[in-house]
């Protein structure tokens, strides 16, 4: 974490994202997918690089669809890719079935997020995949990196609004008017799958809400390929 | 109280700040529940109970739904909280977002005291023996480095005995003193180049009623009649004999005598304000989380049902100086619209739920809706006190909707319905679901109720 990207105002922060999101079409020209969960911190990278590139999305848009997501989340990446234009593609893992055994939540987030999301890094022959993970979310993203080399499968990672804060985020969505999933609007403060986001959450931070089982093996989830 | 109409003059001081300065008194304000946890968690997050959940099984305040002092501190403004109830505590999360928050039940309130308490309160509940508690507080003194906390924990243990949270129920004079004590050391302790939130919660005019025995207005009580009064808690008017009208007159007299005193603390705390120039600036507001019963509808303090009694409550605002909002309003409005209208003061970023409505909005609130989500604690409370309690019909859950006209339907969970027209009968004596002319509006009104949004 870099105290002094941190400490800036927050044009300088988005000066800084573009740099970081145009540097990467240098390096990997049109060979990167940014993620896009549907929530607040993925909604401003999307308007990062349509800022960067003259309001167009150059590179193609992955969203997991998990199974046991909110019905709010796909309904806004759908109206978001409508209005935004942007090529929009829902990864699944097409092996689980209605006859799936129950899994534990660590074992869940990787059958239905990792695995369908590394299957598709090798199918589209990606170089990078941009994401929207922020150094002050949760502890195990604090030292990330801007460009993180990743092994399995191999390409790199692209986070460019690492140095966002929480209130950057929402300051950035009011000042361009971006719009955001309702379910900001019913009090959610962060957005997980519907079984693991607990509004009742008592873990004291932004991913509070989230299964606390799930947090713990965050380090070994995100060496798998999670964000 | 006075300032709103009542009869009796409670809030002289109240009347004299509305008349002389620019208060905006809001004559239709709702609370979102019945009792102090479920509201303040609205009052908080701006959510309805259906929303936040909390007073259902959960008494916390969740960590996954922006509060208004985290977003008041992350917009740069320095945050003290002061509480006088147990239940608006850093144990159930109230907490969140306050740079230094005052439980005053505590003798030390620092934040490195008041961390590791809260640690040693939740671990306590498993370790069985008093030398394991002991050895639980010489661990949490020695994993923090708080070498004094031992002795302090002594000495704090000491004053709760004397002045804790059951305590504060029958003696609230001194935490009422001692809140507004400790708002003004803040504020002069403050640096003044940042602006601040000061959120204060005073138990006087809560029960048990027990006002300075000075205030002797609205009918004699005998210092023996007070003392037996005093120990009239709702299991025995639930559990055991439902309190005759005497009792009730008596109760209303002492209540009516806390709201005299408190009306003299508000008037000691706003001439503070006005007269340290703090006041121009700021943003003030008066209100309540709760009425109360003393009898009416055969209730008593706030457990069952979402009368009026319980949920139409004071609501009043310094706006400042730039704002042209004052006077008497009747618009429709509920206590956590204060999210919504804080939130656009400040300007915050953050998403302002739906279900609150920024008073400073010239749009007005359609309706106000209400929820008693739960009333399995005090049924076991009750249980606990007579086994052979019976339980009645009323001691279930109940949501209740009023419509901008001022119609208000109450159903409970068993679908009992109640409808009441509030312009003319504002607490519910005259209840209207047969009346042929309220047949057509019923069925409107239970599907507003289904769908709130």
């Amino acid at each position: 974490m870099d105290k002094k990207l941190f400490e800036m105002t927050l044009e300088e922060k988005e000066n800084y994202s573009k740099q970081i999101i145009n540097e990467s079409y240098n390096k990997f020209g049109n060979e990167v997918a940014v993620a896009f969960s549907g929530g607040k911190d993925s909604t401003t990278l999307l308007h990062l690089v349509r800022t960067a590139f003259d309001s167009t999305i150059p590179w193609q848009v992955f969203t997991l669809d998990t199974g046991f997501d909110f019905k709010e989340i796909p309904e806004f990446v759908k109206k978001l890719a409508k209005e935004w234009k942007f090529d929009l593609t829902f990864l699944k893992n097409h092996e689980i079935t209605a006859e799936t055994p129950l899994m534990d939540k660590a074992e869940c987030c990787y059958t239905r997020k990792v695995i369908p999301l590394n299957t598709a890094i090798i199918d589209h022959k990606l170089k990078a995949l941009m994401t929207a993970v922020r150094w002050d979310e949760q502890s195990a993203r604090a030292n990330e990196q801007f460009f993180a080399a990743k092994e399995t499968p191999p390409h790199v990672r692209i986070q460019p609004i690492l140095h966002f804060r929480e209130l950057d985020i929402w300051s950035y969505i009011k000042k361009y008017s971006i719009p955001y999933c309702e379910l900001y609007k019913k009090g959610f403060r962060s957005i997980d799958c519907e079984p693991c986001t607990n509004p009742l959450s008592k873990a004291g931070m932004e991913r509070g809400g989230r299964d606390p089982d799930k947090e713990k093996v965050m380090e070994r989830l995100r060496e798998a390929g999670y964000f | 109280m006075s300032v709103h109409g009542y009869e009796r003059q409670t809030t002289p001081y109240l009347e004299r700040m509305t008349e002389e300065d620019a208060f905006a008194v809001y004559q239709r304000c709702f609370a979102p529940a019945s009792w102090t946890v479920p509201v303040h968690a609205s009052l908080f997050t701006g959510l309805y109970p259906f929303e936040h959940r909390v007073g259902d099984d959960n008494v916390c305040l969740p960590d996954n739904m922006y509060c208004i002092a985290e977003i008041l501190k992350y917009l740069g403004y320095a945050t003290y909280g002061v509480t006088s109830n147990g239940l608006v505590s850093g144990l159930l999360n109230f907490h969140r977002g306050f740079d230094e928050f005052y439980e005053m039940w505590h003798y030390y309130n620092s934040r490195e005291f008041s961390e590791i308490n809260q640690i040693f309160s939740r671990s306590k509940k498993n370790v069985e023996s008093e030398l394991g508690r002991f050895l639980l507080l010489l661990r949490l003194s020695y994993s923090h480095r708080a070498y004094t906390f031992l002795l302090k924990k002594f000495i704090d243990t000491a004053y709760k005995k004397i002045n804790g949270i059951n305590a504060i129920v029958k003696k609230s004079v001194h935490a009422t003193l001692r809140t507004i004590d400790t708002a003004k050391k803040m504020l002069y302790a403050r640096n003044t180049r940042n602006p601040f939130f000061l959120f204060l919660n005073i138990m006087e005019s809560h029960n048990q009623y027990n006002p300075p025995s000075r205030i002797n207005a609205f009918g004699k009580i005998s210092p023996k009649t007070r003392e037996d009064v005093l120990k009239k808690y709702e299991w025995h008017h639930y559990a055991g004999s439902p309190f005759p009208a005497e009792i009730f007159e008596i109760l209303n007299v002492l209540y009516d005598r806390e709201v005299l005193f408190l009306d003299s603390v508000l008037w000691d705390f706003y001439s503070f304000l006005k007269n340290r120039e703090i006041l121009d600036n700021t943003l003030l507001i008066i209100t309540s989380d709760h009425g109360e019963f003393l009898g009416e509808h055969g209730q008593f303090n706030h457990v069952f049902t979402l009368y009026n009694e319980l949920l139409h409550v004071p609501l009043l605002i310094r706006f400042p100086k730039d704002l042209a909002l004052r006077g008497q309003m009747n618009n429709l409005v509920q206590l956590h619209d204060i999210f919504a209208t804080i939130a656009e003061l400040t300007s915050s970023p953050l998403p302002i739920p739906d279900s609150s409505e920024s008073l400073l909005s010239s749009d007005s609130r359609k309706i106000a809706y209400s929820q008693l989500l739960n009333c399995d604690r005090p049924l076991r409370k009750f249980r606990q006190k007579n086994p052979s309690f019976i339980l009645q019909d009323f001691m279930q859950p109940h949501t209740s909707l009023i419509t901008e006209d001022m119609i208000k339907v109450i159903r409970r969970a068993d679908g009992h319905t109640e409808i009441y027209d509030l312009t003319k009968d504002l607490y519910e004596t005259r209840e209207l679901s047969n009346s042929p002319a309220y047949s057509e509006q019923k069925l409107k009104l239970l599907q507003l109720l289904e769908e709130p949004h």
